[in-house]
């Protein structure tokens, strides 16, 4: 820990220094490789991603059978796709309808279904959403441009636990294809949040 | 208390700080709209860098996510709400790797001075890492609430360690949506102070019930918490 830790009103130092500081210490030492670092950094920058979960989605939409199971135990369904691990040992996924829209945010850190829609965007982990989202769910929507119908029933999900969640949009009328190749696109990283809807911002 | 690997260790006394409660940010106000075009995952290389290293640091220094969540929420409430998200997470990294004697207190700070650090490690907690296993246990008893069952907050924890219990459902009462399977109880997990597998639940409060001055007719929308079983009672 940083020394200036306990002055009255601590200035942060450059965090790129300290970051390289620390990977310099931990590679000389042999704790670890720039390599085992690098690995790190493209798992989660390439192997996962929003993609996954557009992919599950796509097959809910086109199979009935396959959306009740995502939604009876999505945990399965994504070990069978082979996206588990990386925060979602148990995921659970919350359907939108026309009654009911779901929205999800973790308002204590930032848990996020990794395994499904890879790492968070950084508007997830700022202090405004995670801290509206639980109180003013209409006025977080409105910040993305999307707004329900008054009746709709308003969901939000606080992930405080280790469960994930995982919103399966609603298939919008312009997704008219019948393969996951045509339908995975037309569905966002945001939709499955839960602040837009799917077709938005695809 | 010991953890599954039956070693004996300290309490959340042996932190050198704790938790200010600033990061406990659900329903506060005046944060002002969410910067929805702020959608990088990184911005910067640094921060890529920070993501893993950081990670790696919490493994090198033998400490499970629950600790590392708990040294996140030790930074400097001053700086929390206003440093980047990944520079949080390497001076957590630091914070782990100092205090999992890996590196001295001034290991770093000299690094980034061009200086000789003075100190020697020195391990300050027992706190464990979880291994392979992921935090999913069996709970040794059945679950106390079934889907349907009307719960309450407790109010009579005052928690100063880690918890998992966001501040505004506290006393508030709500209706326990799905039963989540049982895990790793984080209380005392992030204080190697045992995997103690306790149940989670899916409570939903009514927003009306939770802030009734936004919602003066009464009807608003509804929110999922999900609660670790002592976090609850029978209202």
């Amino acid at each position: 820990m940083s020394h200036d830790h306990h002055h009255h009103h601590p200035e942060p130092t450059d965090p790129a220094i300290r970051v390289e500081a620390i990977e310099q210490l931990l590679v000389e030492k042999g704790i670890v490789t720039t390599e085992r670092i690098d690995g790190v950094i493209d798992k989660y920058e390439h192997d996962i991603g929003p993609m996954n979960g557009a992919t599950i989605v796509a097959k809910a939409w086109l199979d009935p059978q396959y959306r009740d199971r995502l939604l009876s135990d999505g945990s399965a369904v994504i070990k069978e796709e082979g996206f588990s691990g990386g925060q979602a040992e148990h995921l659970v996924v919350v359907e939108n309808t026309d009654e009911v829209h779901n929205l999800v945010v973790c308002t204590l850190c930032s848990c996020y279904p990794w395994a499904v829609l890879g790492l968070p965007p950084s508007w997830y982990k700022s202090p405004e959403y995670r801290a509206r989202a639980v109180r003013d769910p209409r006025g977080v929507l409105a910040d993305f441009g999307t707004e329900l119908d008054e009746e709709v029933e308003i969901r939000v999900w606080d992930s405080s636990a280790e469960v994930r969640y995982m919103v399966l949009p609603q298939r919008p009328p312009e997704a008219t294809g019948d393969t996951v190749e045509e339908l995975a696109p037309m569905v966002g990283r945001d939709a499955m949040i839960g602040v837009r809807l799917a077709g938005a911002d695809s | 208390m010991s953890d599954a690997a039956g070693q004996t260790n300290r309490t959340a006394e042996s932190f050198p700080a704790k938790a200010s409660g600033v990061h406990d940010l659900g329903g506060k106000t005046g944060f002002g709209p969410v910067p929805a075009d702020d959608d990088a995952i990184f911005h910067a290389d640094w921060e890529r860098r920070a993501f893993a290293v950081s990670q790696l640091a919490q493994i090198a220094a033998g400490f499970n996510t629950d600790a590392f969540r708990h040294g996140v929420e030790r930074e400097d409430p001053d700086l929390y709400l206003r440093i980047p998200y990944f520079d949080k997470w390497i001076r957590n990294g630091e914070r782990m790797l100092v205090e999992g004697g890996v590196l001295a207190p001034d290991e770093v700070s000299a690094r980034m001075n061009g200086s000789e650090s003075t100190g020697q490690p020195s391990r300050t907690t027992d706190a464990t890492p979880h291994g392979e296993r992921g935090v999913r246990r069996p709970a040794e008893q059945p679950a106390v609430y079934a889907t349907g069952d009307q719960v309450r907050v407790r109010t009579d924890r005052t928690p100063t360690g880690h918890t998992r219990l966001p501040n505004y459902v506290l006393g508030h009462t709500g209706v326990v949506e799905r039963v989540n399977e049982s895990w790793i109880f984080p209380d005392t997990h992030a204080h190697g102070q045992g995997e103690d597998p306790t149940w989670v639940y899916a409570v939903r409060f009514n927003a009306a019930d939770l802030w009734p001055d936004d919602h003066p007719t009464g009807q608003g929308h509804t929110v999922l918490v999900d609660l670790y079983e002592p976090y609850l009672e029978t209202p």
